[in-house]
């Protein structure tokens, strides 16, 4: 089996498995309301690797974000937010695209394109997600100073444990 | 249809993800409590002033309707006014017998074209002989009087408007006796002037000038203007009289033209040798 596949597969449960029981517990927030949510599955729709299919990306990022919404109690939340940072994808590669171009076969790691780009790539694609995802939580921009805090807190939080993760495990494809 | 298809295969993600989006907002919409209600209450607010917004446009579609329900009444009610009858009040003996004869029906109609932006106006009305329009009618509207039809067809008449170089209307001060000819000497379209005016007569301005009723084209009274301006005429013991016209002749939409039942009448006495 391809080695991507097969990489793709744990990250999809151990992800998925790691948002529902673990970090779901991690909140944060005043007033009644959550600032700070951990949301690390995004991860999993950063690191599939270049030549996956637009629609495959948009497909996947459904079926995850289902399936935490599957436990999150919170159906369509997740799930339109992840699936919404799958179709961009796309649009935030072509704008991060290194001089030198992608190499079609890669997975958009630190280790294939750099520190530097990585950070850059996960920033911008957690920042959509979680402004998207926060969006569509309050329904309404009429609370946009509230979105726009969540979504600070959530990213500050949310990148933490990315990053982290990324460096303990140090993905490669 | 194939090209639409063609998009839809090229653009598949794109399709995918609106599908899919499209799909999730239901979902949240439909099982998650608060964005229900934000939902529900943003659907009635703009439902609300979506079903405002088509009253005004069904209620604006209706007022020409409206409108044409509203001159047909008009015309009718300018039929009863009291100049539109013709006294037949005979003294017997000491017998009184007031009874009014119907003197000047009035048909509704509207102006359907114009002549260009210029002096000479003409006006082509939608009512025709056929209707009971014919040559030598008068036609007003409700600011006063418009003009005189001049051809007729079927189905509709040209009118003349007050400002043509040929009309001549038998016009006088309303509540005073002197009366003279209006005609438009060119130049203003506002104004008119009023010739013949006898230099005695208590003319000021700002009284209103009005239908005589001498030409049988017009009922007595029908406003034209109000005294602009009073210019003696040196050698001459009358006054021109310069009429600001209540009318705008660019911007008249409707008009009423008056039909004289007794016309033949009047015609007949006009034959005889005098």
């Amino acid at each position: 089996m391809d080695k991507a596949l097969t990489n793709s597969i744990i990250r999809f449960v151990l992800l998925w498995a790691l948002q529902v029981f673990l970090l779901k517990q991690i909140y944060w927030g005043w007033g009644g309301e959550v600032y700070l949510q951990v949301q690390l599955y995004p991860l999993f729709i950063l690191l599939l690797p270049f030549n996956t299919p637009r629609g495959v990306v948009v497909l996947l990022g459904f079926f995850l974000g289902f399936a935490v919404d599957w436990l999150y109690d919170s159906p369509g939340m997740n799930a339109g937010a992840l699936v919404f940072t799958a179709f961009i994808r796309d649009i935030v590669l072509r704008i991060l695209t290194p001089r030198e171009g992608y190499n079609i076969k890669d997975t958009p790691t630190k280790d294939s394109l750099g520190h530097t780009w990585f950070f850059q790539y996960a920033a911008i694609m957690m920042l959509l997600h979680l402004f998207f995802y926060f969006s569509l939580e309050a329904f309404t921009f009429v609370y946009i100073k509230s979105i726009l805090l969540k979504v600070l807190f959530s990213w500050l939080g949310s990148m933490f444990f990315l990053l982290t993760s990324v460096y303990i495990t140090n993905p490669k494809i | 249809m194939s090209s639409l298809l063609q998009t839809i295969a090229r653009r598949g993600a794109f399709f995918l993800f609106a599908t899919l989006e499209i799909g999730c907002i239901y979902l949240v919409i439909k099982y998650n409590s608060s964005q229900q209600e934000v939902a529900n209450s943003s659907w009635l607010l703009y439902s609300g002033r979506l079903m405002e917004e088509r009253e005004q446009i069904k209620e604006y579609l209706k007022l020409d309707q409206l409108n044409q329900q509203l001159r047909e009444e008009n015309a009718k009610l300018l039929s009863r006014m009291p100049n539109a009858f013709y006294t037949e009040k005979v003294v017997i003996d000491s017998v009184q017998n007031d009874s009014l004869r119907q003197r000047y029906t009035i048909i509704a109609a509207e102006i359907i074209n114009k002549s260009p932006l210029s002096g000479n106006i003409t006006y082509v009305l939608n009512r025709g002989y056929i209707h009971g329009v014919e040559p030598h009618q008068g036609v007003f509207n409700q600011e006063g009087v418009v003009g005189i039809v001049t051809q007729v067809s079927p189905r509709h008449a040209r009118v003349m408007s007050l400002m043509h170089r040929d009309m001549r209307l038998s016009a006088g001060l309303r509540a005073k006796a002197y009366f003279g000819t209006l005609r438009w000497v060119g130049g203003d379209t506002r104004y008119a002037t009023l010739s013949a005016i006898p230099e005695y007569a208590p003319v000021a301005t700002g009284d209103t000038v009005e239908t005589t009723g001498y030409s049988n084209i017009f009922p007595t009274g029908i406003a034209i203007g109000t005294v602009h301006e009073i210019q003696p005429i040196s050698g001459e013991n009358t006054y021109n009289i310069k009429v600001k016209l209540f009318n705008d002749f660019f911007n008249v939409n409707h008009a009423y033209i008056v039909r004289d039942l007794l016309k033949e009448d009047l015609e007949q006495l006009d034959k005889q040798p005098q």
